[in-house]
């Protein structure tokens, strides 16, 4: 690769993941409409991206949603919806000045067919995404260190039985592994979390396990053993610190792979439950109506591919900066 | 010849000797699944049907549900290697075997055509990338692989479907042939299927070719460097013949083995791909089956998936070994 991205790339994957990680995180106080709430189903149904629409605010400060509004002279308001005209007389508008009951509310992804406004479902489906893809890699993670540290230290038929478990996970395609436990359990975010976790470990216990076997017989820590530390004193004081280093690069892979899985099981059905606003649950919404309302399937699977895109810059980042091997 | 071939019907043998209890292992592996799920097996097989007590007990009886745990995995494994049984499908009132029998040619299909697609383009483009190294075309190439290998292949295929169906309707959106395909010749048939197979083959193939390219681009390169290629060049070799001849033969031995672990990218990847095309296989079958609760399918299919991972690394093994003959002789312990 050129000289010009490998200093690019750390700095563009980082700001990138950064700008996502600061605003899903920010959602809540970024004045977002409610994700799930369906204010108006009629006028607010599959908006394009970029749509302005009329509001008129009442008196006792509701908002209502309009095709189409007309004053006329004596202050009253007619608004239609649909095919339907309705007139608000001057005293039930929030004041007398144009300014004052006619607001325009902007949705600059569009909404759904529920009129759920889609920015703000695909930044709350950020957070659901990013935080059961990170948690379920930090599981994953934590479980095949275990697994590896044990295999590497133990040695012995522990090892032999502990990669040939490895093995036997990697068998299987890791989409119907999940669809299989997903299926015996019941689906939720937590489900999800477990299911991911428990399909992905396997690279990271391999990892550490051969991290391990190449420094279990290193000076110091055969001076270690020699002066007679307990053997899972030397495991994790001594041998994992040296396999956390690869691992770096994993966190960011696994991250990276277990958002793209999760996308896949709620795209199926059969991940985080409606209507929370997964990524891989909108995808599998604007399919309903895919060639009248692209943008609904569109924009989520351009977040999963921009932010699978940072986490693999960043960890090839991580990777050429601490000179890993590449695995 | 004749030692040639000994050593490799050895590796052969032995090869697939690690094989079986690889398979009996991944069938243990998704018994013991299905044994520590919450809820019973029968509940499972019932889903969500309001049945009486007594037609709930025969059932338990019938499939031995109220055995215990080591009896039923082995009859379970009995039955299954035995006489290939596959169990009952209770949503489509059909045995598993049959239904898996109708859903597999159309995956072998799908999966082929994507393999092949997987390979060529794969294999191509990466030699284009380390050919013209560090130039645009490399560039694109490697922004291109990443982009592509960073999408969700369903998602990929939606907005396939999208461009190529509906802004620009140049292949069908799903299904594997048209509605009255049934009343036409032969040769239109092909056609036709061909028509409907480019969509969902060429999105599952370029799919996995994106982390195809990457690897036969490293390869190439590394070949490239070789003194053997440098002597191709310095006697005067056209480019393209070294290129062609002397770096891709080097550089295609390991190709052969990410083939053989690309099979479980394959295979998931048929299965998202089949539900977004309406594609009547495996991936549509255990799709509709895990909505309909109808457990035995689900097994059924995550086994096939399995064993074809099994299969595709054994045959991945065997090729290397055929092609390479220090595989064999590596892992032969040196004899003969």
């Amino acid at each position: 690769m050129m000289r010009g991205a490998q200093r690019v790339q750390p700095i563009a994957g980082g700001a990138l993941l950064m700008l996502i990680l600061v605003i899903a995180l920010a959602a809540p106080w970024l004045g977002l409409r409610d994700p799930n709430a369906q204010p108006d189903g009629l006028v607010l149904r599959y908006l394009p991206p970029l749509t302005l629409v009329d509001t008129i605010v009442g008196s006792d400060g509701s908002v209502r949603f309009a095709h189409e509004v007309r004053s006329s002279d004596d202050g009253s308001v007619s608004y239609r919806r649909g095919e339907r005209w309705k007139t608000l007389l001057a005293t039930e508008l929030a004041g007398p000045d144009r300014e004052q009951w006619h607001r325009r509310a902007w949705f600059p992804l569009g909404t759904d067919g529920l009129g759920r406004d889609l920015l703000s479902r695909v930044i709350h489906g950020a957070r659901i995404s990013l935080l059961v893809g990170s948690v379920a890699a930090v599981l994953a993670l934590l479980l095949g260190t275990g697994v590896g540290l044990v295999a590497g230290y133990a040695g012995g038929w522990l090892d032999t039985l502990l990669m040939r478990l490895t093995d036997l996970f990697l068998s299987v395609p890791r989409l119907f592994l999940a669809l299989l436990l997903v299926a015996l359990y019941d689906p939720s975010i937590r489900t999800t979390i477990f299911v991911l976790g428990a399909t992905t470990w396997m690279a990271a216990a391999r990892l550490v396990r051969g991290q391990i076997l190449s420094t279990r017989e290193q000076d110091w820590v055969q001076a270690a053993r020699a002066l007679g530390t307990p053997p899972a004193r030397i495991g994790l004081v001594h041998l994992l610190p040296v396999a956390l280093v690869p691992l770096t690069v994993e966190v960011t892979l696994r991250v990276a792979d277990t958002i793209l899985l999760e996308a896949s099981l709620s795209f199926l059905g059969l991940g985080i439950p409606i209507p929370a606003p997964s990524w891989g649950n909108l995808i599998a919404d604007g399919r309903n109506n895919l060639v009248d309302a692209w943008w609904i399937s569109t924009i989520p699977g351009v977040m999963i591919a921009v932010t699978v895109i940072s986490l693999y810059l960043l960890g090839e980042a991580v990777r050429s900066r601490l000179a890993v091997a590449r695995v | 010849m004749s030692y040639r071939n000994t050593s490799l019907l050895r590796f052969a043998l032995r090869r697939m000797a690690t094989a079986i209890p690889l398979a009996l292992g991944v069938v243990t592996l998704i018994f013991i699944l299905m044994e520590t799920a919450p809820g019973n097996p029968a509940d499972l097989m019932l889903g969500d049907n309001p049945v009486p007590t007594e037609v709930r007990e025969r059932i338990e009886r019938v499939y031995g549900f109220d055995r215990p745990a080591s009896e039923r995995y082995v009859r379970w494994l009995g039955a299954l290697v035995l006489r290939g049984e596959l169990g009952w499908s209770h949503s489509r009132s059909r045995p598993v075997a049959e239904l898996i029998g109708d859903a597999l040619p159309p995956t072998m299909l799908l999966a082929g055509a994507a393999l092949i697609l997987h390979l060529v383009v794969g294999i191509l483009l990466g030699v284009i990338a380390a050919a013209r190294h560090d130039r645009w075309e490399d560039r694109t190439l490697t922004i291109g692989s990443v982009v592509l290998y960073s999408m969700p292949t369903f998602w990929v295929g939606l907005m396939a479907v999208l461009a190529l169906s509906y802004f620009a309707p140049l292949f069908p959106a799903s299904s594997m042939e048209s509605v009255n395909a049934a009343d036409w010749s032969l040769g239109r048939r092909l056609l036709d299927r061909a028509w409907h197979l480019i969509l969902p083959a060429t999105v599952l193939g370029l799919a996995s070719a994106a982390a195809m390219t990457r690897f036969m681009r490293a390869g190439m390169l590394e070949a490239l460097g070789q003194e053997f290629v440098r002597a191709a060049r310095a006697r005067g070799l056209a480019r393209r013949r070294v290129l062609f001849v002397h770096a891709l033969r080097h550089a295609l031995l390991p190709v052969i083995n990410l083939a053989g672990m690309s099979m479980p990218v394959l295979v998931s990847g048929s299965l998202v791909i089949e539900v977004v095309f309406a594609w009547p296989g495996m991936g549509r079958l255990t799709y509709d089956a895990i909505h309909a609760q109808d457990f035995s399918v689900v097994l059924a299919a995550t086994l096939l998936a399995a064993l074809t991972v099994v299969a595709g690394n054994l045959g991945a093994d065997l090729a290397m070994a055929f092609a390479d003959p220090r595989v064999r002789l590596e892992s032969g312990g040196g004899e003969g």
